[in-house]
């Protein structure tokens, strides 16, 4: 008998320090974020990926990912824009996983879907919006989402997309561009 | 008519002004035409994509995300240490009780009671930690001691499977 196993069992343990808990917040305190910001990355991951299945799982994901690496956000005001930032990247991960098409991603899907029902029911404006954003590119939608609907300043667009900030004004602009166009239900010509 | 206001139109709209501010733009977009325009489609965006983007799913549990987001938490060093001692005691029981058998049998469903060596402040601690010591002398009676009592282990350690490491002790 060797006791060689238990003691490789126990470096493996040990090991674990190199994943050490990267935030020194107790799990009421995660969860009092997640409740605050979850639904608002939720949101922002459905308007990237379409899907509300894929938006759940995205949005579980995106805190996972943020809870161990909490400890390098070293500006708590941050967080919001860190947090869509990361939901970004896990939008973007998603769409090579499945390998969609960007003009697939926010194909309308059942009762979301522009029907002429849809419109009787003053939906129309909403159904335009969705095929306004699948027509853009993945960078250009998330950079009018974070603008319009998550009221981020043109500084926070450009840090959670890794852009200047003269480039993120420029992108949210041309991305209006067409959403005004679909609005106008002009977006075919565009 | 005043200059326009480009800069802060969005925000006017939004709310984000208040006071003289907010009372400055106003006057400027009830004058101007094209602000009054610009404004009226910046509010269309946004109750367009609101109701584009609105759901009454309920969000996934909290509970889940943070025991995914959770990492191991490691073992404490004075838990290495008393390992490192025990394992001698360890090696002394398993000569004592299965030094004679060959290793084939060795490999045979080993069952412990981990509670018997175990302290209890472990198990009455941190779930985590205390798991974490379960494993290590558990892994260490696997190789020790074959008493009756693997179930009860298994009942101890809920948050995480023993067979593996009961098969990679037993190796």
């Amino acid at each position: 008998v060797t006791v060689a196993p238990w003691l490789s069992i126990h470096v493996a343990l040990t090991a674990r320090d190199d994943e050490a808990p990267a935030c020194a917040l107790d799990r009421a305190s995660l969860g009092r974020i997640y409740e605050e910001h979850a639904p608002s990355v939720r949101r922002f991951l459905r308007g990237l990926l379409g899907s509300a299945a894929a938006a759940d799982d995205g949005t579980q994901e995106t805190f996972v990912r943020a809870f161990r690496k909490l400890a390098t956000l070293r500006d708590g005001q941050r967080l919001r824009p860190w947090l869509l930032g990361i939901a970004r990247l896990v939008a973007m991960e998603a769409c090579r996983a499945r390998k969609r098409l960007v003009s697939e991603v926010l194909a309308p899907e059942g009762e979301d879907g522009c029907t002429p029902e849809s419109s009787l029911l003053g939906a129309e404006a909403a159904c335009r919006a969705r095929d306004a954003l699948a027509s853009l590119s993945p960078d250009r939608r998330a950079a009018l989402l974070l603008r319009i609907d998550h009221e981020l300043s043109y500084e926070e667009i450009a840090d959670a997309m890794g852009w200047s900030t003269p480039k993120a004004k420029i992108e949210v602009h041309r991305a209006r561009v067409v959403l005004r166009a679909h609005l106008d239900g002009d977006g075919g010509a565009r | 008519v005043s200059a326009c206001p480009e800069d802060r139109l969005e925000d006017f709209v939004r709310g984000d002004l208040v006071g003289a501010e907010a009372a400055s733009v106003r006057r400027h977009v009830d004058g101007c035409a094209s602000c009054t325009g610009e404004a009226q489609w910046l509010m269309r965006e946004r109750e367009a994509l609101s109701v584009a983007l609105f759901t009454r799913d309920p969000l996934p549990p909290a509970a889940r995300v943070l025991s995914l987001a959770a990492p191991p938490r490691p073992v404490a060093s004075w838990l290495g240490v008393l390992s490192l001692a025990l394992a001698p005691v360890a090696a002394l029981v398993a000569i004592t009780f299965v030094g004679a058998r060959p290793i084939a049998e060795v490999r045979e469903p080993v069952v412990v009671d981990a509670r018997d060596v175990v302290p209890a402040c472990f198990l009455g601690g941190d779930a985590t930690e205390g798991a974490n010591a379960v494993e290590l002398a558990y892994a260490a009676c696997l190789v020790a001691s074959p008493r009756p009592g693997r179930a009860a282990a298994d009942s101890i350690v809920t948050d995480r499977p023993l067979s593996s490491l009961g098969s990679e002790a037993c190796e």
